[in-house]
């Protein structure tokens, strides 16, 4: 992938959905930033093998991608893990990030929490 | 005596009909152990008892409960308004069984004071029921009340029995004054008081007799002037004890308010230090929700760890299988390189001189071929191994990501401090609803005040009375003396009025000197059968006695007669216990003794001492104790001897009290 097409993203989020889910973590002091869960989302999914879908609704963009990744670690490690990625890897980092918060979202409105500590500690 | 079965229905926090307790009868396993926490319905059962067999409980500073205090909580709430305790009891060879019932008034809707209740009290002797005086009599021939506090007791008592060593304390007054009623002779200061009487209507029937005159006539008059004196310090006397008594009354509202305030007080500065650790523990939980952000924020890496820990192993692999490769292809071509160096040099044969074929040259041929072949299948790129080795660095340097794994133990931490938090904030609310309106130091001082001048008032009147008793006693050795001048005159000749007269007053000293001799004997009998409890029970060989002081307290007495002035709790607490034992035999024959949580501060062995020797000065042996006071080490000692076991347990609505029954 040339760095011409890579530098085009410059934007990513959730679709309206998702941002609200993401933003009610905020409210119940999940995570502090929105951009923590975000990133959490990402990492989810890559964790448990989420193959992303395209999403087929109007994302609303959120973050710029500059501060969500200063120092390109999400990207580094999802080149990393995907040597062969055939899309801008910030545009798969948006996928995994949806697939992710679907999934998040589920898990909240089962149990009315997020008990992140035991995602983490189920993920090795 | 010997209890045999107590029931209780809606008695404090037994709600419902259903809780009962059978006694030991047998003598050899005479010891009933109830098990339970506090507030579990210890001192409850213990107040049924006393409530049952006197008709009065009180609580802990001796104020007398109302029957709203008595009735169970849960049946007030729903409007069942009777509760009841029956006893079953047998003494002197009887069977008898106590039934007190109170229930509300029929015109009553909600009960607001005793006066809303009716008491009925069903005294039942071998089956006959007895009334009125009749039950008094029966009880007094038992028990006495009395004698009661002296066998039906809680721990805190014996703080009580300790103050009596403390010549001149409060609380030993009153028990000096309970041990009084006991030791008191009433039948001797009844004959006393009769013989008073008698003495004096027949000093009446000889003034009138005798047909006074000269010195006769001169001593009746100064004897009647004298009884005159007497009947006015009687009731100077009356009115002194009936002031005394209104200032008694007064003085101890006001302690009690104090107990009150001073409860208050130490309600207060629990509310303090709950504030002050509820402020602690809300910090604390910041502080843990703001590291567990902090952590969250950089979960995402915790994630991600597992996948690039797979993916480094695989680009090692890869890197490591590229490496093998192009060392492979470097030897092939270093094996190539040599052997196309070889230069093979024909020769001609000697004898005919055809050129010689030089052996193996084909198959280095062959294996050059084999070689270029090899070599030309492999592809090896350069910039492949670049690409993996970078993807290896940047695996690498992703794995050395400051994560941060803690959020589990943060999470563990919040949740044990929001749990502290909240129950802290319950007894926050719980003592708060304790203090009520708050209270004044200043209130405290002022009460103090007021209780010092109610003491010395009463001081002032103990020293009234005093003098008013002297100058009887005075009166009646003037009017003895006069007794005898008018006797011994001829002038009055063998009269019989005059006989009974001097009879009388012979009689009224008999009684007045067997008052203090038998007070004296039986004080004798209470240091003695103190003594000889106390030297079971103490665990120390230099103590030879107890000696009994003018309070009815006691001293111990070391094997050279003098009085132990240093003694461990643990020893006053014996020598508390010493003294209950000598009194609760000296007032009554033998009968059961019932002992809520005694032994706070005694040491086991003082413990066993005292559960091995109470069996054995009892009829029976009931002992309320929570966990803390006896070990499963001490139980066990005693565990031949435990005829009933019960435990206290609360019933599912965490507010009432059951009665289990497990051995």
């Amino acid at each position: 992938m040339s760095d011409e097409i890579e530098k085009k993203v410059t934007t990513i989020g959730l679709t309206q959905a998702n941002h609200d889910i993401l933003s009610k973590f905020k409210e119940d002091k999940i995570f502090h930033e929105m951009m923590d869960g975000y990133r959490f989302a990402i990492a989810y999914s890559i964790n448990r093998d989420i193959a992303p879908s395209e999403i087929s609704e109007k994302v609303i963009t959120t973050f710029n991608v500059g501060s969500l990744d200063p120092k390109n670690e999400i990207y580094n490690a999802i080149l990393a893990l995907n040597p062969n990625i055939k899309m801008p890897v910030y545009k798969y980092a948006e996928l995994l990030a949806e697939s992710g918060m679907t999934e998040l979202a589920m898990m909240y409105k089962q149990n009315s929490r997020l008990d992140i500590a035991k995602i983490v500690a189920d993920s090795s | 005596m010997k209890f045999l079965k107590l029931s209780l229905d809606n008695f404090m926090p037994f709600y419902g009909d259903y809780h009962e307790i059978n006694f030991p009868t047998d003598p050899h396993q005479n010891i009933l152990l109830i098990h339970g926490s506090n507030t579990y319905g210890k001192t409850s059962i213990l107040r049924s008892i006393k409530w049952v067999l006197y008709g009065r409980a009180f609580d802990k500073y001796n104020r007398q409960l109302a029957y709203l205090d008595l009735l169970n909580y849960t049946a007030a709430n729903n409007g069942d308004y009777e509760f009841e305790v029956i006893i079953e009891f047998e003494a002197n060879n009887h069977h008898f069984k106590i039934t007190r019932n109170v229930s509300i008034k029929d015109t009553i809707q909600i009960p607001q004071n005793d006066s809303d209740f009716i008491e009925k009290t069903y005294f039942q002797k071998d089956g006959d029921v007895l009334k009125g005086t009749e039950i008094v009599h029966e009880m007094n021939l038992i028990a006495p009340e009395a004698v009661s506090r002296f066998f039906l007791f809680d721990g805190e008592l014996l703080q009580e029995y300790e103050d009596l060593l403390e010549e001149g304390s409060k609380a030993g007054m009153k028990i000096k004054e309970s041990i009084e009623q006991i030791l008191g002779v009433p039948s001797l200061i009844n004959g006393k008081d009769d013989t008073s009487y008698l003495s004096k209507i027949y000093r009446n029937k000889q003034k009138s007799e005798l047909n006074a005159t000269g010195d006769i006539a001169l001593h009746i008059e100064s004897r009647t002037g004298l009884e005159k004196a007497i009947e006015t310090h009687l009731a100077e006397i009356e009115r002194l004890l009936a002031q005394s008594s209104e200032t008694k009354e007064k003085k101890e509202a006001i302690e009690r308010e104090i107990l009150d305030l001073e409860e208050k007080s130490k309600v207060a500065e629990q509310i303090q230090i709950t504030k002050s650790t509820i402020s602690t523990l809300a910090g604390e939980i910041k502080g843990l929700k703001d590291k567990r952000l902090t952590a969250a924020a950089l979960a995402w890496k915790s994630l991600l760890r597992p996948k690039l820990l797979i993916a480094q192993k695989e680009s090692f692999n890869s890197v490591g299988n590229f490496i093998k490769e192009y060392e492979r292809m470097g030897a092939l071509k270093k094996e190539l390189g040599l052997l196309e160096s070889i230069h093979f040099e024909h020769e001609n044969c000697d004898i005919c001189n055809t050129e010689v074929l030089i052996k193996d040259e084909s198959s280095y041929q062959n294996r050059i071929n084999a070689l270029k072949n090899e070599i030309d299948s492999v592809e090896i790129d350069t910039s492949d191994f670049s690409k993996m080795n970078n993807q290896f660095d940047s695996i690498n340097s992703l794995l050395q990501l400051d994560e941060d794994r803690s959020l589990k133990d943060i999470d563990s931490e919040l949740s044990n401090k929001t749990v502290l938090l909240s129950k802290e904030e319950s007894d926050y609310d719980g003592l708060k609803e304790q203090i009520g309106d708050g209270l004044s130091a200043s209130e405290i001082i002022v009460k103090s005040q007021k209780v010092g001048s109610y003491s010395k008032s009463l001081l002032d009147i103990e020293g009234d009375v005093k003098k008013e008793r002297e100058k009887i006693i005075s009166n009646e050795k003037q009017i003895e003396i006069l007794n005898k001048m008018i006797e011994s005159n001829p002038d009055s000749g063998d009269s019989p009025t005059t006989k009974y007269v001097s009879l009388f007053g012979d009689l009224h000293n008999l009684f007045n000197d067997s008052i203090s001799n038998l007070r004296d004997e039986l004080k004798n009998e209470v240091e003695a059968k103190a003594s000889e409890a106390f030297l079971k029970l103490i665990h120390r060989d230099n103590y030879s006695a107890l000696k009994i002081n003018s309070n009815y307290g006691l001293h111990i007495v070391d094997k050279n007669d003098h009085i132990v002035t240093m003694k461990s709790s643990g020893a006053e607490q014996i020598v508390a216990l010493s003294l209950i034992d000598a009194l609760s035999k000296t007032g009554r024959p033998s009968g059961p003794v019932v002992m809520d949580t005694p032994f706070g501060r005694l040491d086991p062995e003082h413990r066993v001492r005292i559960l091995e020797y109470l069996p054995t000065s009892a009829s029976q042996l009931i002992l309320f104790v929570h966990k803390g006071e006896t070990d499963n080490e001490i139980l066990k000692k005693i565990s031949g001897q435990i005829g009933k076991e019960y435990n206290l347990k609360l019933q599912d609505d965490k507010e009432n009290s059951l009665i289990e029954n497990i051995n």
